[in-house]
């Protein structure tokens, strides 16, 4: 036991630990903490050196690298992502097509507010039809009935021939069958548009029996008389492109063009009402009575 | 057995009708020449006449006219009429005249898509006082007549595969 503790090993031990009290307590005094400085002094520059050396070796060797089952993991995740994204677009593009029609809508009934109206949409065309007739996705449920008016808000197209429940056929301006009172507004001549297929073809039609002594030019705008309630009155039809003599007689015709593609319609209008519907203009039955 | 084989054909054709009356309704499905697309309707009434005899033949040629009635804008009934006799008159001639085969069907089915067009311009152009009747002619129903059969190849097989499959073997 004696020995121990007179050994070289305690001693040092003692020292050190002596050593190391005294700077503890060294530190403590105020200006007698030059201790750390010495160290910093000493150690500073090799934290530095290292600190350097340990940068540059991160800058040089590559970030922990993923592995194949994250690398599915993300691809699943962008795919999952990707499909949401579409499912969005898909709705996006629904709603600014209604958006659309709902702005074509608020438009016409601003600019013909004694019309009552229903939107419909183009959803059939018969393959052997001559003069571009067509069927709507609307029908006697939804308020309309035969002979109404269907246009755009660029003009009259056509009227419905038959309508069932929830469907209406509609032939076009285009029809020989189609035979409505129109007149040039400019010049106040009348006539009546009968179509042709050579003309249908091109999408055109015709204004039949003008007199010789019309003052009609090319690009007036003829719009309907409204004579006989069928129609309302002043609605474009289109405009007059160019003024021939018929081929089977003498007389005139204007060929008139409407302002819509009529083979290329999508949605369109169907006037279900309107001012002096049913109506024949009392002017025209008296002089009949006459 | 056989009479279940029967229904499942029936059932197949009537299916094969309404996809293809869609299909030749919808705008922008079919390639137009000229603004004119075919009528395969009646391709597919004169097929099935030529595979199942005139019974059959007639009925399926009545319900693919009442189809053609109800998409067109024309007089309701002259499509079930015309397609309902050449039904039967296909099916006759099937069944008691020829030997279905390719040739044989193109040379049978061309006439009736003759005849079909030559009626729908007589009775909803020509006698309803239209003009530009030779344009008309040239320029929708010539090439109404040759659009239609360069598709009755197709429609044969088509057809052909319903009749050979979808049968009790013997």
């Amino acid at each position: 036991m004696k020995e121990f503790f007179t050994s070289n090993g305690f001693k040092l031990f003692i020292a050190c630990f002596l050593i190391g009290t005294g700077v503890c307590i060294l530190s403590f005094v105020p200006g007698a903490n030059f201790i750390p400085s010495v160290i910093d002094f000493v150690v500073n520059p090799m934290q530095k050196l290292t600190n350097d050396m340990t940068d540059a070796a991160v800058e040089v060797l590559p970030s922990k690298e993923k592995t194949s089952d994250d690398y599915e993991e993300e691809i699943k995740n962008l795919k999952s992502e990707i499909r949401r994204m579409r499912t969005i677009m898909v709705d996006y593009y629904d709603v600014k097509k209604e958006n659309t029609q709902y702005l074509k809508f608020y438009k016409f009934k601003k600019e013909n507010k004694t019309l009552d109206f229903k939107m419909a949409s183009v959803i059939a065309k018969d393959p052997n039809e001559l003069f571009y007739g067509f069927t709507l996705d609307k029908g006697r449920d939804d308020g309309i009935s035969v002979n109404d008016p269907v246009v755009t808000e660029n003009g009259l197209i056509g009227r419905v021939v038959f309508a069932n429940s929830h469907s209406c056929k509609v032939k076009t301006i285009l029809s020989p069958d189609y035979k409505i009172g129109i007149i040039d507004k400019a010049t106040g001549d009348s006539g009546v548009i009968i179509g042709k297929k050579s003309l249908a073809d091109q999408n055109e039609t015709a204004m039949m029996y003008i007199t010789a002594q019309n003052k009609m030019q090319v690009d007036d705008i003829v719009v309907t008389t409204g004579l006989g309630g069928i129609c309302p009155r002043d609605l474009p039809v289109g405009k007059v492109k160019e003024i021939k003599n018929d081929d089977y007689d003498s007389s005139f015709y204007a060929v008139i063009e409407p302002f819509d593609d009529i083979k290329s319609i999508i949605d369109v209008f169907v006037v279900t009402g309107f001012q002096g519907k049913g109506n024949i203009i009392t002017e025209v039955l008296t002089q009949e009575k006459k | 057995m056989g009479a279940c084989y029967r229904y499942i054909r029936y059932l197949a054709y009537m299916i094969e009708i309404i996809v293809f009356y869609v299909l030749e309704q919808i705008p922008n499905t079919l390639p137009n020449i000229n603004g004119v697309k075919p009528l395969i309707l009646i391709l597919i009434g004169i097929m099935i006449a030529l595979f199942e005899g005139e019974k059959v033949g007639t009925v399926f040629g009545l319900i693919v006219g009442l189809f053609l009635d109800c998409g067109s804008t024309g007089t309701i009934g002259f499509y079930s009429i015309i397609m309902a006799c050449a039904g039967f008159l296909v099916g006759v001639i099937a069944q008691r005249m020829i030997k279905i085969n390719l040739v044989t069907a193109l040379l049978v089915s061309t006439p009736f898509i003759f005849v079909v067009y030559i009626m729908h311009f007589l009775v909803n152009y020509l006698f309803c006082g239209y003009k530009d009747v030779l344009y008309a002619m040239c320029s929708h129903y010539l090439i109404g007549i040759l659009y239609t059969f360069l598709l009755s190849p197709f429609i044969y097989f088509f057809n052909k595969a319903f009749a050979v499959n979808i049968k009790r073997e013997e």
